[in-house]
C-alpha cells in the first residue's frame, strides 16, 4: 500500500483543476494555461506510476496500487479503487490525450473557456474513475459521469447539426447505460442472495459467479450497455454523427477514450464475472465485430465528409479489438489491449488533421478538398503517415496489435481469422480513397493555406514518434499488459471449461 | 558479418530519414549525394558481405520485435548465397538508378519526397531479401508495397496517375492477405516463424496443409509478381517516373514474389498441385503477356507486358522445381529489363513525355548511345543466342520440358512460343521509336539528354550481355550459380538431361529466336503506323480485356454495394429506424400530455377511474 | 402525561406564529411585509430545531409519532417551509404578494404537512390532510390577478375535496374494520377479526386518495395544469412538501401493514408504480412548457418512489425515505429556481425562452443543470444514489419485471431533461426573449436557499451514508 492515494489524486486532480477554472472563466488565456498545467501535471504523474514496483499491493493479484474504503456500507457500496497494467495503460493514453486536446483547442476555443476546459478535465475524472474502479457501484457512477461532458462538449462548441447529436449521443448512451444498471443490480441481488454477502465488490463477485440463467440475463443487458458504447455495429448509429458534429478536441477524447471504457468495461467486467454466460457472449461478440470490421470498412468508403468517414473507419478498427476480445486468448486479447492504445493514437491524430483540414478550408466534404499536399507539405505527410498506420502497414502501431489478434484468432477460430485478414483489405480502400481525395489530385489554387503551425507539429510529431515507437518497439507495453491480460484469461480458461 | 548486414539495411533507412528530416535545408546536391552514398554504402556492404561468407549460410538476430508468450516475430536475418546473390542485385541496380535518377529528376520539385521513397524502398527490399521471421519479411513486403503506391503517384498532380498508384497497393495488398494468413497458419502449426525453422518442418506436412500453406504462398507471390489474375496494375504502374518502372517494376521488386517462392521452395515442393499451379500460371502469364505486349502503343506499356512476360516464365521456373533457372532469370532480366527502361526514360524525356513509339521514329540517329543501350537490352530480352537472357531463359524452357506429364510439355509450348514473341514485339518496339523512316515522320528530341544518364548505364549493358556467363551449360565454370546455391534447400545444379538434348533445345530456340528476329525486321522496320486498333489487335492492346473484366465484375459492385450499405442501410435503415422510433414516441407523447390537457371533467372522471381499478384489482387480489 | 407535551412544541409553534402572522396582518394598517416573513421564517427555523431535539417517545396520546420517523419528517419539513420562505422573499415582495396571506398560509400548510406525516392515527392524517389542502387552494391561486392562478386553485380545490372525500371513505372502511381509528394497531386487529377485506377495500380507497396527492397515474393529470398555474416558489412548496406528507404516511403504511394485507395490497403499488413511471415520463417528452414539464417529471419522480414501496421487505422503504429527501430538495429547488429566475409579469416557462440563458446567468445555468442531473439520477448527485437505491430495491426484491420498466422510462426521460439543458446551453435568445427582463443577479434569500439545496444535493451525492442510516434507524423506530 502505498503511503499517498495516488490513485484519488489521479481522478481529482484533473476536477481540482477544472473547479478552479472558475476564477478566470472569462479569460481564455488563462484558462488554457491553467488546464495546460493540469493536464501536464497528470501526464507526469500517470507516467510516473510506470516507475511502480511491479510488487503487488494490497488486493492481491496483479495489482500496482490499491485503495478501499467503505462508502455506503448499508449497501455494500464501497470506494475501491485498483491499477494495474491494462488501467494505466488506458490511464496514460487519456492523459497524453488529455494535454493534446488542451494543445488542439488552444486558439480555436474563444467562447466560454472557462467551462470549455472545465468540462475536458471534469471528463478526465470520470474517465479516470472508470478505468480505477474495482467496484462496481462506482464503476457505473464514473461510466454515467463521463458522458455529461460529452454532451456539452459537442452540444456547445461542435458543428452545424450539434444539438440533434449531441441529445442522440445522451440517449443512445444514457440509454443503454439504464440496462446496465439493471444488470448490475441484478447480479447484485443474485451474487448477495448467494452468497448471503451483498457487495459490489468486483474481486468477491469475481470469486463466487451466480446461476447460469441469472448470468445469461444479467450478460444481455451488460452487452446492450457496453455495445453501445464500444460501438458494436448495429448499436453505433450514433457515433458519426456526434463524431462528425463535435469539436476536434471532442472527437479525440470520444474516439481515443470513451469508445475504449466499452471495450474495457467488456474486457474487466462482462466477460470474467459472467464465465457460464461467456462462452455465448464472445461468440456474438466476434460475430458482430466481424460484421462491423466489413460493415463500416465499407460503409466508410462510401463517405463524402472526412470526418464522418474517419469515424466509420473508428468503428472498424474497434472491431478488431472487439474480436480480440472475443476470441479471448493471451494472444488475442494482448493484442485487443494493445489495440486500444493503438487506435488511441492513431485514430485521434486523423481526427485533429480532419479537423485542422476544417479549420483551413472551411469544409469537411472530400470533394472540396485535393490537391492539399503543395501546399501543405508537412501536414500532408503526417496525414499519409497515419493514414498508413491506421491501414496497419508494418513497422507501425495498429499492425502490431491486429497481427496478435489476427494470430490468436487463428488458434481458436480460424474461419474468424481468415476473414479478419480479409477485413484488413477492407480497410485499404477507404484510406485509400480518403488519402487521395485529400492530398493528391490537381492543385486548387488556394489563397492563405498555412502549414503546420509549431504547436499543432509538435502535437503530431509526438504522436508519430509514439507510433513508430509501438511499431517497431511494442515490448515495453506488452510487458506491462502481460500480467492482468494472462490473469484475465486465466478466468478464461475457466470460462472456456465453464462453456458447454 | 552481422556488421555488414547490419550496415547494408541501415544505410538505406538512414538517408530516407536524413532526407525525410532535413532534405529541405540540404540543398538539390546535398540530398542527392546523401541518397546516392547511402545505397552505394549498401551495395559495398553486400559485396562484402557475399566475400565474407563465401558460401557459408548465417543467421543471426538484430533486434527482438514482438514477443507474447510463445509467438516470437523477431527481425532475423537468414543469410545463404540466394539472399547474397539477390542483395548483391538489389544494391547494384539500385545504385545505378539513383545515380541515374539524380539527372533524371535533375529538374523536378520533389526531389527530396523522390530521394526519400527510394531509399526506403531500398531499405524495404533488402529486408525482403534478407529477411528469415516471415513477420520481418512481411515489413520489408508491406513497406515495398507502400513506396511503390507513393511512386508511381509520385507526380500526384494527375488524378489518373495517383489512381494507378492506388490500384497498385489495393492489388498487392490482396495479396498480401494471403500473407498474412500464411504467418498465422504457420504459427499455428509449427509455432515458429523463421524461414529455416518452416523448411526443416515442410516435410513433415499433412497434403492438406502443405496445399494450403502453398496456394496461399502462390497467391502472394501472384500479387506482388503481378501474376494471373492480379496482373492488371503492373501495365498502370508506369505512370511513375522510368526510373522507379526500372527499379520497382521491373528488377526488384515485381521479382520479390519469386524470391519469396524460391526462400520457402520446400513447402512448395512438398505438395505437388501446388508446383504444377505455379507451373501453369507462369506459362500462362508469359504468353499472353507477350500477346499482349505486341499492341502496345506506349513504350513503357511494352516494356510492362514483357516484365509480366519474364516474370512469368521465373514462375514456370520455380514450378518446374528449378529455382536456379529461376533466379538464374531474375537476375538477367533484372539487367537487361532495367537497362531498357532506363533508355526508354532517356527518351520520354527527350522527347518531353512522348510515350507512343509511333510518335517517335528514327532516334538511332539522333541519340546513339540510348539506341545502342536499347538495342543491347531488346537483344537480352529477346534471348539472343549465346547472350544474357539465352541461357537462363534455355535453361528454364528445358526445365519444364523435363518435367514429366503431358500438362508441363503444354507449359513449355507456351513458354516457347511466348519466347518467340518476345523477339517480335520487343524489336517491333524498337524498329519503331528507333528505326530510320523516310524524311518528315521522323521527330527531333526537344532537349538533350545528359551524357552522365547515359554513361552509368553502361556498366548495366555490360552485365546483360555478359552474365549468361554466370550459369554457362557447358565449358569451363560450368554450372558456377548452381554450385554456387548448393546451400540452398531444392537446388538442382544439373538437370537430368542428356548433353545432346540440351544441345537439341539450346539450337531449337536459337533457331527460333533467330526466325522471330528476322520477322520482325521484316515486319517493323521502317514502319510509320499502324492500321488502327480494331479487331485482334484491339483485344490485344486491351490484354484480352482483363482489367475492364475486374472493373465490372469486382470494382463496380464493391461500389456499389458500400453506397447501398450507406444510403439504404444505415442511413436509410438503422438510423432511420431509430428516428421512427423516437417519433413514434413522441406521438404517443403528444396523445398522453392531452389527456392532462386542462379539462376538469376529464380530471374528475380519471379520478373515479382510477378509484375503480384499485377496487376492482384489491377484490380480485383478495378472492383470487 | 404532562411531560408529553414538549412533543407538541414544533406542531404548536406554527400553530402561534401562523395566527399571530393573520392578527398583525389583519390589525396593522399599513402590512409589514418584511417584518411578518422575518416572523414566519423564525417560526419555521424554530419548529423545526424543537423538533430536532425535542424528546424522542414514542408516540403522544396515539395521535402523533414523536419517534424519530416522525421528528425526521417534522425536521424535514420544516427545513422545506424555510428554504420556501427564503425563496419566497423577493418573489413576493416584488410582485407586491407579501403580506399575512402567503406567510400564514405557508406556515399552516406546514403545520398541516407536519401532522399529516407525523399521524399515528386516521383522524390526525385527514386533519392535517385538509389543513395543508385547503392552505394550499388559497397559495396556489394568491396572484389573484392572473387567471391561471385562479383557475389551478380552482382545479386543484375541486379534485383535492374529491380525493379528501374518497380519503375519509376509506377511513370510515377502515375503522368500520378494525374497530380503531389508531393507524397500526387497527389494521392489525382489522386482520384478527377477520375483517381484513374491508380494511384492503378501505386502504384502497385511501391509496387513491394518496396517490392523488403524490400524482401516481392516473391521478397525476391535475399536476400540470397546477403546477403551472401556481407561482413557481409555491409549485416547489406543493411538489416537495404536500408529497412528502402524503408519502411518510404511504411510507409508514408500507411498514405496518400485516404480512397478508400486504400481499393483497401490493399489487395495486405494482400497477401505479408502473403506471406513473411510463405515462408520465412519455407525457412530458413533447412538453415546451417548462412547469408542465417539470411537474410531469416530478410525478415519473413519484413513480420510482413506488416502485421501490414495492419491494419494501428488501430495504426498499430505507431507500424510498432517502430518495424523497432528495427529491423533496431538488424539486423545490428547480421551481424556486424558476422563481429566482422569472420575470416580473409571468413566470419564466417556455422553454423558448430559456434560450440562452447559459450565456447571460452562467451560475444559475448551472445550478439548473445540477438540479436536471439530480432529477435525471446521475453522479454525483443525491439523485444518483438515490434512484440506485430505489431499483436496487425493486430488483433485491425480485421485481425485475417493473426494474427494467423503470429504466426503460427512465431512459426516455434523458430526453426532455437534456432537452432543458440543451435549451440553456446550445440555443442563441430569440428576439422576443425575455432574458432582459430577468433580474440581473439573484436576490439574497433565494440565491442562500438554492445554494444550501445545492449543496446538500452534492453532498447526499458524495456522502450519503448518514442520511442512508438516519433513514434505517428511523424505520426501525416504526416497528
Amino acid at each position: 500500500m502505498f503511503p499517498m492515494p495516488l490513485l484519488s489524486l489521479l481522478i481529482l486532480l484533473p476536477l481540482a483543476g477544472g473547479a478552479s477554472l472558475a476564477f478566470c472563466a472569462r479569460r481564455m488565456a488563462a484558462c488554457r494555461v491553467v488546464a495546460l498545467a493540469v493536464s501536464l501535471l497528470e501526464l507526469i504523474l500517470a507516467v510516473s506510476l510506470l516507475m511502480l514496483p511491479q510488487t503487488q499491493a494490497a488486493g492481491g493479484g496483479h495489482w500496482l496500487l490499491w485503495e478501499d474504503h467503505a462508502w455506503l456500507p448499508a449497501l455494500g457500496m464501497r470506494y475501491t479503487l485498483g491499477l494495474d497494467g491494462v488501467s494505466l495503460l488506458l490511464v496514460l493514453l487519456t492523459a497524453l490525450l488529455q494535454v493534446i486536446c488542451v494543445l488542439i483547442s488552444w486558439e480555436r476555443i474563444t467562447e466560454r473557456p472557462g467551462l470549455y476546459y472545465f468540462l475536458l478535465l471534469l471528463m478526465q475524472t470520470g474517465v479516470n474513475g472508470l478505468f480505477l474502479a474495482q467496484d462496481l457501484f462506482l464503476f457505473y457512477l464514473f461510466w454515467e459521469l463521463q458522458i455529461v461532458p460529452m454532451f456539452f462538449l459537442v452540444g456547445i462548441w461542435g458543428h452545424e447539426r450539434r444539438v440533434q447529436a449531441s441529445l442522440k449521443l445522451v440517449l443512445f448512451t444514457f440509454g443503454s447505460s439504464l440496462l446496465l444498471l439493471v444488470g448490475i443490480l441484478g447480479l447484485y441481488a443474485a451474487h448477495g442472495a448467494q452468497s448471503g454477502q451483498y457487495t459490489f465488490s468486483l474481486a468477491s463477485m469475481l470469486a463466487a459467479p451466480p446461476s447460469a440463467p441469472v448470468q445469461f440475463w444479467v450478460m444481455a443487458a451488460f452487452l446492450v450497455g457496453f455495445a453501445v458504447k464500444v460501438p458494436l455495429v448495429p448499436l453505433h448509429t450514433w457515433l458519426p454523427e456526434a463524431h462528425t458534429q463535435a469539436p476536434t478536441a471532442g472527437s479525440v477524447l470520444l474516439a481515443g477514450v470513451l469508445l475504449k471504457t466499452g471495450a474495457y468495461a467488456v474486457f474487466r467486467v462482462a466477460l470474467p464475472l459472467l464465465p457460464l454466460a461467456a462462452g455465448g457472449a464472445t461468440t456474438l461478440i466476434m460475430v458482430l465485430a466481424l460484421v462491423g470490421i466489413f460493415y463500416a470498412a465499407w460503409v466508410a468508403r462510401a463517405q463524402e465528409d472526412l470526418k464522418r468517414l474517419v469515424a466509420y473507419s473508428s468503428i472498424a478498427h474497434l472491431g478488431v479489438v472487439m474480436l480480440g476480445l472475443g476470441i479471448w486468448n493471451l494472444l488475442s486479447v494482448s493484442g485487443a489491449v494493445l489495440q486500444m492504445l493503438n487506435h488511441g493514437l492513431s485514430t485521434s491524430a486523423l481526427f485533429i488533421l480532419a479537423g485542422m483540414l476544417q479549420d483551413r478550408l472551411g469544409t469537411r466534404r472530400l470533394v472540396e478538398m485535393g490537391g492539399l499536399w503543395k501546399q501543405m507539405p508537412v501536414l500532408s505527410a503526417f496525414f499519409l503517415f497515419f493514414a498508413m498506420a491506421s491501414l496497419g502497414l508494418p513497422g507501425l502501431n495498429n499492425f502490431v496489435g491486429e497481427l496478435l489478434v489476427l494470430v490468436g484468432a487463428y488458434q481458436a477460430h480460424s474461419l474468424a481469422a481468415a476473414a479478419g485478414f480479409i477485413g484488413l483489405a477492407w480497410g485499404v480502400m477507404y484510406v485509400l480513397r480518403m488519402v487521395q481525395a485529400t492530398l493528391f489530385g490537381p492543385d486548387r489554387e488556394r489563397e492563405g493555406l498555412r502549414d503546420v503551425s509549431a504547436r499543432e507539429a509538435l502535437v503530431l510529431g509526438g504522436l508519430a514518434i509514439l507510433v513508430l515507437f509501438i511499431g517497431l518497439h511494442p515490448g515495453p507495453v506488452l510487458d506491462l499488459i502481460e500480467g492482468p491480460v494472462a490473469a484475465a484469461v486465466g478466468d478464461g480458461a475457466r470460462l472456456a471449461l465453464a462453456t458447454p | 558479418m552481422k556488421g555488414l548486414v547490419l550496415i547494408m539495411l541501415l544505410a538505406p533507412l538512414a538517408g530516407a530519414a536524413l532526407n525525410a528530416l532535413a532534405g529541405s535545408r540540404l540543398g538539390r546536391n546535398g540530398v542527392r549525394a546523401s541518397a546516392c552514398a547511402a545505397v552505394l554504402i549498401a551495395l559495398a556492404a553486400a559485396a562484402g558481405a557475399l566475400i565474407l561468407s563465401h558460401g557459408r549460410i548465417q543467421d543471426f538476430t538484430l533486434w527482438s520485435w514482438i514477443k507474447v508468450g510463445s509467438f516470437q516475430a523477431a527481425m532475423d536475418v537468414h543469410y545463404d548465397s540466394l539472399a547474397g546473390l539477390m542483395a548483391m542485385m538489389v544494391t547494384f541496380v539500385g545504385s545505378v538508378i539513383h545515380l541515374y535518377s539524380a539527372s533524371f529528376m535533375r529538374e523536378d520539385q520533389g526531389l527530396v519526397r523522390y530521394y526519400v521513397y527510394l531509399n526506403l524502398f531500398t531499405f524495404f527490399m533488402l529486408v525482403v531479401t534478407l529477411a528469415d521471421n516471415l513477420a520481418f519479411l512481411y515489413l520489408g513486403w508491406e513497406g515495398m508495397g507502400f513506396c511503390s503506391y507513393a511512386l508511381i503517384g509520385f507526380w500526384y498532380g494527375d488524378n489518373e496517375k495517383a489512381s494507378a498508384g492506388r490500384k497498385a497497393f489495393l492489388y498487392t495488398r490482396i495479396g498480401d492477405i494471403a500473407f498474412g494468413v500464411v504467418l498465422a497458419l504457420c504459427f499455428v502449426w509449427f509455432d515458429d516463424l523463421t524461414i529455416t525453422g518452416i523448411n526443416a518442418q515442410a516435410a513433415g506436412l499433412s497434403h492438406g496443409a502443405a496445399l494450403a500453406l502453398g496456394l496461399l504462398l502462390f497467391w502472394a507471390a501472384a500479387g506482388k509478381s503481378a501474376q494471373l489474375p492480379l496482373s492488371v496494375w503492373l501495365p498502370d504502374a508506369m505512370a511513375g517516373p522510368s526510373p522507379v518502372s526500372a527499379l520497382i517494376h521491373a528488377a526488384t521488386m515485381v521479382t520479390a514474389g519469386v524470391y519469396l517462392l524460391m526462400r520457402l521452395f520446400p513447402v512448395l515442393q512438398a505438395s505437388p498441385e501446388v508446383m504444377w499451379l505455379l507451373a501453369a500460371v507462369g506459362a500462362l502469364t508469359a504468353l499472353w503477356a507477350a500477346l499482349a505486349a505486341l499492341a502496345q502503343r506506349d513504350i513503357k506499356r511494352v516494356l510492362a507486358y514483357s516484365t509480366l512476360s519474364q516474370v512469368g516464365y521465373m514462375f514456370l521456373a520455380v514450378g518446374a522445381s528449378d529455382i536456379v533457372a529461376g533466379m538464374f532469370h531474375l537476375l538477367s532480366h533484372a539487367f537487361f529489363k532495367s537497362l531498357l527502361f532506363l533508355a526508354a526514360g532517356c527518351v520520354i524525356q527527350a522527347l518531353d513525355e512522348e510515350h507512343d513509339i509511333f510518335r517517335m521514329g528514327g532516334l538511332q540517329r539522333k541519340m546513339p548511345q540510348v539506341g545502342m543501350l536499347f538495342f543491347i537490352g531488346a537483344l537480352c530480352l529477346s534471348a539472343f543466342p549465346l547472350l544474357g537472357g539465352f541461357f537462363s531463359k534455355d535453361r528454364i524452357l528445358l526445365a519444364a520440358f523435363l518435367e514429366p506429364g503431358l500438362s508441363y510439355k503444354l507449359f513449355w509450348a507456351a513458354g516457347f512460343l511466348a519466347a518467340l514473341l518476345t523477339p517480335l514485339y520487343t524489336f517491333r518496339a524498337y524498329f519503331v521509336a528507333f528505326g530510320p523512316r523516310k524524311a518528315g515522320s521522323e521527330v527531333k528530341p526537344s532537349r538533350g539528354t545528359p551524357r552522365f544518364m547515359t554513361a552509368v548505364l553502361w556498366p548495366l549493358a555490360l552485365l546483360a550481355l555478359m552474365d549468361g556467363l554466370l550459369n554457362l551449360p557447358m565449358g569451363p565454370g560450368k554450372h558456377w550459380l548452381a554450385r554456387f546455391f548448393s546451400n540452398v534447400p531444392g537446388a538442382r545444379i544439373e538437370l537430368p538431361a542428356s548433353g545432346g538434348m540440351e544441345l537439341a533445345m539450346a539450337l531449337v530456340s536459337a533457331v527460333g529466336v533467330l526466325a522471330a528476329l528476322g520477322l520482325a525486321v521484316w515486319l517493323y522496320r521502317g514502319r510509320a503506323a499502324e492500321s488502327a486498333e480494331k479487331g485482334w489487335r484491339q483485344a490485344l492492346a486491351q490484354a484480352l480485356y482483363l482489367d475492364r473484366l475486374q472493373l465490372s465484375l469486382l470494382v463496380r459492385p464493391y461500389r456499389a454495394v458500400s453506397n447501398f450499405l450507406w444510403r439504404e442501410v444505415d442511413d436509410g435503415g438503422l438510423d432511420l429506424g431509430f428516428t421512427t422510433l423516437a417519433q413514434g414516441l413522441g406521438i404517443v407523447s403528444r396523445g398522453w400530455a392531452a389527456w392532462s390537457g386542462g379539462r376538469l371533467t376529464v380530471y374528475l372522471f380519471s379520478v373515479l377511474l382510477a378509484l375503480a381499478a384499485v377496487v376492482v384489482l384489491l377484490t380480485f387480489a383478495w378472492f383470487a | 402525561m404532562q411531560a408529553d407535551w414538549p412533543i407538541l412544541t414544533p406542531y404548536a409553534i406554527l400553530a402561534l406564529a401562523g395566527g399571530l402572522v393573520f392578527c398583525l396582518g389583519g390589525f396593522w394598517r399599513d402590512r409589514p411585509a418584511g417584518f411578518l416573513w422575518w416572523l414566519a421564517l423564525a417560526a419555521a427555523v424554530a419548529s423545526g430545531l424543537a423538533a430536532l431535539n425535542g424528546p424522542a417517545r414514542g408516540e403522544y396520546l396515539g395521535l402523533l409519532d414523536a419517534g424519530l420517523y416522525g421528528r425526521l419528517f417534522v425536521c424535514l419539513i420544516a427545513l422545506l417551509t424555510v428554504l420556501t420562505l427564503l425563496l419566497l422573499r423577493t418573489y413576493a415582495s416584488a410582485r407586491d404578494l407579501g403580506g399575512e396571506v402567503l406567510y400564514g398560509l405557508v406556515l399552516l400548510a406546514a403545520l398541516g404537512m407536519m401532522l399529516a406525516a407525523a399521524a399515528v392515527n386516521w383522524l390526525v392524517f385527514f386533519l392535517g390532510l385538509q389543513m395543508l389542502s385547503v392552505c394550499l387552494y388559497v397559495l396556489i391561486s394568491v396572484r389573484r390577478e392572473a387567471d391561471s392562478s385562479l383557475e389551478a386553485g380552482l382545479k386543484y380545490f375541486c379534485l383535492g375535496a374529491t380525493a379528501g372525500a374518497v380519503v375519509v371513505f376509506g377511513i370510515a372502511m377502515l375503522y368500520a374494520a378494525g374497530g380503531e381509528l389508531a393507524i397500526g394497531p387497527g389494521l392489525a386487529k382489522a386482520m384478527h377479526s377477520g375483517h381484513g377485506g374491508l380494511a384492503l377495500l378501505g386502504l384502497g380507497l385511501v391509496l387513491v386518495g394518496l396517490a392523488f396527492k403524490i400524482s401516481l397515474a392516473p391521478l397525476h393529470v391535475w399536476t400540470p395544469d397546477v403546477f403551472q398555474g401556481a407561482p413557481a416558489p409555491i409549485s416547489g412548496f406543493l411538489a416537495a412538501g404536500s408529497k412528502t406528507a402524503a408519502a411518510a404516511l404511504l411510507i409508514r403504511l408500507c411498514a405496518v401493514l400485516p404480512a397478508d394485507l400486504w400481499s393483497h395490497w401490493m399489487p395495486a403499488l405494482w400497477m401505479l408504480a408502473a403506471l406513473t413511471m411510463v405515462v408520465a415520463n412519455v407525457s412530458a417528452l413533447r412538453e415546451d412548457r417548462a412547469k408542465r414539464l417539470l411537474a410531469f417529471s416530478s410525478a415519473a419522480q413519484m413513480g420510482y418512489l413506488v416502485m421501490a414501496l414495492v419491494g419494501a421487505r428488501h430495504g426498499g422503504l430505507g431507500a424510498a425515505l432517502f430518495f424523497l429527501a432528495v427529491y423533496a430538495l431538488m424539486d423545490l429547488g428547480v421551481f424556486g429556481l424558476l422563481g429566482v429566475l422569472s420575470p416580473l409579469r409571468t413566470d419564466l416557462d417556455r422553454l423558448r425562452d430559456m434560450r440562452g440563458l447559459a450565456r447571460a446567468f452562467p451560475w444559475r445555468a448551472g445550478l439548473m443543470v445540477l438540479f436536471l442531473l439530480s432529477l435525471a439520477g446521475l453522479p454525483p448527485t443525491g439523485g444518483f444514489v438515490g434512484k440506485i437505491m430505489l431499483f436496487t430495491a425493486a430488483i433485491s426484491s425480485g421485481h425485475a419485471v417493473l426494474a427494467v420498466l423503470g429504466a426503460v422510462s427512465a431512459a426516455a426521460a434523458f430526453y426532455y431533461y437534456f432537452k432543458l439543458a440543451a435549451t440553456l446551453y446550445m440555443e442563441a435568445p430569440g428576439e422576443d426573449s425575455p432574458l432582459t427582463a430577468i433580474p440581473a443577479r439573484p436576490s439574497p434569500a433565494g440565491g442562500l436557499a438554492l445554494g444550501v439545496i445545492a449543496a446538500a444535493l452534492l453532498e447526499l451525492g458524495l456522502f450519503p451514508n448518514w442520511l442512508h442510516s438516519l433513514a434505517t434507524a428511523a424505520l426501525g423506530s416504526l416497528s
